[in-house]
């Protein structure tokens, strides 16, 4: 034990005075009487308490002296000598999902926390002490401080969010602690339950896991979509993580939540572990909100349960026109059949599909651009493409396509109308694929002739058909039916993204960050998507993760609090007994 | 605690023992020498009785007319009227320190009334041996040197022995009188052996027993060092509610054992306190007719 103030120790010199002041007090009251033979018959029935009388005596001095030294080593401010070297703290609290899992009040925020005010308390005046929480980003909660009130009031704030622990929240935690951020001496302390996303953290993290492992089990992975080629019949994907001991049985529960209806419930095995990954075919499905349950008891029920959306089978009805019109109307039969978003259809058509000229008003995928249209200006003689070179790189019609195994044969010069995007040019300037919009239709104009080169039966040809329809109709941006919360998506031009907790999102990248349905609202149409946490390291809460690699920091009220304590309540006895000796 | 000068001999003082006396003298009856009723029957002059004619009767006591009446001889009966000793003994030890001077005045004012009354005062100081406060005297001239030795009179010795002062009364006095003790009566000796003499002498007894408040209950607390105001012994004790409950019992329980032991023996009792004025004591006195155990 060392004491930082240690020439407060000369205080114990008034153990002198205060044990001289206390025989002067002790010495009772004479009191004359007239009748002390009288009296001497009570002496007699006393007899019995004398000795207690003088120990109480000595007893009262002893409790004096201590309360006076217990006092003066308080003052002292005494220290526990331990590994602690007494640097900077920067305190990092957990507050990923998995730190809400457990009983009530034993949650890891909770011990967390309780840490945390321990770690505080023991400030003492010597450090100072910077708290962040730590879960899809690095958020300080507090900056170094030796306020003790401003620190308890940073980690009384801290709350978990349904959110793994993010790539970037690590890196940043990372930079602190090897200094790349330019800060000074000081230890990093991450109070964490030890589970999810904690891999790869710098050695001068010091790891302090807390609590028990919990026995859980939840859904780690899903997903909800029509199956292609059936009819109406959809498919639910999911897997399952279990961190019981041992093999648990529970029930998967999918209703309808719009009509109630349950349409799967079947019993599930838990493995230890991430159990395979299994689909469900549902049959005669029904667009719209479905829940998921994983009837199981567990302390962590928030990964217990998702909410989806199955998504309106909606087709896009295709007209084809052009001179040879058998392998565009394969290609679409080929899509219809296998439960894809293109259907022929000459009637209601939503987009035509052709060779040579454009007609009607649809948008339109035109192949082989011939005679005149307003698409093109000029339309010159066949040239030769050695290479295609992509001009807008990552658009949905090329994102999927290799431009360098594409035979653009039968391409020719042309001119595209103004403001047409160009999206694929020739080595020599010559545009290949291009997109314009003119007197209120849009088009994108692929310069090569489809019968020739094969190209018929390349796989790009349905790739390319896809993404251009998709492209035109927007409908590349299909939502799946629910995410894992942390993922960040974009909100579309012109629209909004309402969260559960009904906060809207103009525009920007936006994180789903709490489980529920978002609502994504475009001119027209409004998509609903679910979130969900679908994180296996925050579901699996067994021993895996980092060690416990905290060395020794002092928490817990400072002994001096303690002594003081010592001391009011040896004076509370000494005022019990001091009363019992004035007062009777 | 003497009294201050003057107190006992003071012209208010003497006007509130004269009052005593006019009382006195109301319920007693008597205006003459010796005029302290007596039960004793015989020659007198205030009529106490019948009785039958027995050969060898003062023939003059007949009464003719109950003769004339009843044709029977009877012979009246007087009150014998006679010359009475009063004794006072007075405690004079350390421990009616605290109720001297009431314990003088009530002195003061039945010897007061026994000297008007015509009848032989001698009053003691009782300690650890009998001293004389008033050697015997009669007559009201002697008021004023009873009351200036009264006044003078001190607490004294290193206890009260009961026993020891009545034997020593007993040796001087031999002549059968009214006893008056004045006392707290808290003798580590005890009061038996000396209330059995006294009254085994043919004395008229009467115990006064004045208290100090303070000796009936204690009001102390925690602790304490009981000093005995007498022999000076000394006791540490942490008073509690117990230990006073337990003195106040043994204080009640002597002070019943000396009422009982003084009905026993016939002796006249009475109890006071400090802070009763003497006046109401002796007006309480007399208008019960005496003291009665």
């Amino acid at each position: 034990m060392t004491f930082l103030a240690p020439g407060l120790l000369w205080g114990l010199l008034t153990l002198i005075p205060i044990a001289a002041i206390f025989f002067l007090k002790v010495r009772p009251r004479r009191k004359q009487t007239n009748a002390f033979f009288l009296w001497q018959k009570v002496f007699e029935d006393k007899k019995s308490s004398a000795l207690f009388r003088r120990l109480r005596d000595l007893f009262s001095l002893i409790l004096m002296l201590l309360a006076a030294a217990a006092i003066v080593f308080a003052m002292s401010r005494p220290r526990i000598d331990d590994d602690d070297d007494g640097r900077d703290l920067l305190v990092v609290v957990d507050i990923s999902a998995s730190m809400s899992a457990g009983p009530v009040d034993e949650r890891g925020i909770d011990l967390a926390r309780q840490k945390a005010e321990g770690i505080v308390t023991a400030l003492n005046g010597t450090r100072r002490m910077a708290l962040a929480s730590f879960g899809d980003t690095l958020e300080f909660a507090s900056h170094l401080s030796d306020s003790p009130r401003d620190l308890l009031q940073s980690v009384r704030s801290l709350e978990t969010r349904d959110v793994p622990v993010s790539e970037v929240a690590r890196r940043t935690l990372n930079q602190y602690a090897s200094g790349d951020n330019g800060g000074g001496n000081y230890r990093v302390i991450l109070l964490t339950d030890g589970h999810g996303g904690l891999e790869g953290l710098n050695e001068n993290i010091e790891v302090m896991r807390l609590g028990d492992p919990i026995e859980n089990a939840g859904l780690v992975e899903a997903d909800f979509g029509w199956i292609p080629g059936k009819s109406n019949s959809a498919g639910f994907f999911y897997r399952i993580a279990s961190s019981f001991s041992e093999t648990k049985q529970a029930e998967l529960e999918l209703r309808n939540a719009e009509t109630g209806g349950i349409a799967r419930l079947l019993p599930v095995t838990l493995e230890p572990g991430l159990t395979e990954p299994r689909v469900l075919e549902i049959g005669e499905a029904e667009p719209g909100r479905w829940i998921v349950s994983l009837n199981i008891a567990d302390d962590f029920p928030k990964d217990n349960e998702i909410e989806m959306i199955l998504p309106e089978q909606k087709k896009i009805p295709v007209r084809v026109s052009a001179r040879q019109t058998y392998f565009f109307q394969r290609c679409l039969e080929a899509f219809d059949l296998a439960g894809g978003i293109l259907t022929q259809s000459s009637e209601d058509a939503e987009l035509m599909l052709g060779q040579g000229a454009p007609d009607g008003e649809e948008p339109a995928l035109v192949f082989g651009p011939d005679g005149e249209s307003p698409f093109w200006t000029s339309l010159g003689d066949p040239v030769e493409v050695l290479a295609a070179r992509v001009i807008v790189e990552g658009h949905p019609v090329l994102k999927h396509l290799d431009l360098e195994g594409m035979p653009f044969v039968g391409a020719r010069s042309l001119t595209p109308p103004e403001g047409a995007i160009i999206l694929a040019k020739s080595e020599s300037g010559v545009p290949l694929i291009y997109k314009s919009s003119q007197e209120g239709r849009t088009a994108i104009v692929v310069n090569l002739d489809p019968s020739l080169g094969d190209f018929f039966l390349s796989p790009w040809f349905p790739v390319l058909v896809h993404d251009a329809a998709r492209h035109l109709k927007s409908r590349e941006g299909d939502w799946k039916a629910v995410y894992p919360t942390g993922t960040v998506v974009q909100v579309p031009n012109g629209g909004t993204i309402t969260k559960p907790g009904g906060d809207v999102i103009e525009s920007g990248p936006v994180q789903l960050d709490e489980p529920g349905l978002f609502s994504l609202s475009l001119p027209g149409q409004t998509t609903l998507f679910g979130a969900s946490l679908l994180h296996p390291g925050e579901s699996l809460l067994d021993d895996s993760g980092p060690e416990n690699s905290a060395e020794d920091v002092a928490s817990g009220n400072p002994p001096a609090l303690w002594l003081l304590i010592i001391a009011l309540i040896i004076i509370a006895v000494e005022s019990i007994l001091y009363h019992r000796r004035k007062l009777g | 605690m003497p009294a201050t000068p003057g107190e006992l001999t003071n012209a208010d003082f003497i006007r509130r023992l004269e009052s005593l006396f006019l009382l006195a003298r109301r319920v007693l009856g008597g205006t003459l020498q010796a005029d302290r009723k007596s039960k004793r029957k015989g020659a007198g002059i205030t009529f106490a009785d019948y009785a039958e004619y027995q050969p060898g009767d003062d023939y003059r006591a007949i009464d003719w007319r109950v003769f004339a009446r009843f044709d029977q001889l009877v012979v009246k009966l007087f009150e014998v009227e006679e010359d009475t000793t009063v004794y006072i003994l007075a405690d004079t030890s350390h421990s009616m320190g605290s109720k001297f001077l009431p314990a003088k005045k009530l002195v003061a004012a039945m010897g007061y009334i026994a000297l008007n009354c015509l009848d032989r005062l001698t009053v003691y100081g009782m300690a650890e041996k009998l001293t004389a406060i008033q050697n015997p005297t009669r007559g009201k001239a002697k008021v004023l040197s009873f009351l200036r030795a009264l006044e003078s009179g001190e607490t004294q010795g290193g206890g009260t022995d009961f026993t020891a002062c009545v034997r020593e009364f007993e040796v001087r006095h031999r002549k059968k009188g009214v006893v008056l003790v004045i006392s707290d009566f808290l003798f580590p000796g005890g009061f038996e052996d000396g209330l059995k003499r006294l009254s085994g002498l043919g004395h008229d007894v009467y115990c006064l027993q004045m208290h100090a408040k303070s000796d009936l209950t204690c009001d102390w607390k925690g602790d304490v060092e009981i000093d005995c105001v007498e022999t000076h012994q000394k006791e540490r004790i942490t008073v509690t509610r117990k230990e006073i409950h337990k003195y106040e019992e043994i204080m009640a329980a002597w002070n019943a054992s000396l009422q009982k032991e003084c009905a026993r023996r016939g002796i006249g009792y009475a109890s006071t306190t400090d802070d009763i004025p003497f006046e109401e004591i002796v007006q309480g006195i007399l208008r019960r007719g005496g003291l009665v155990a």
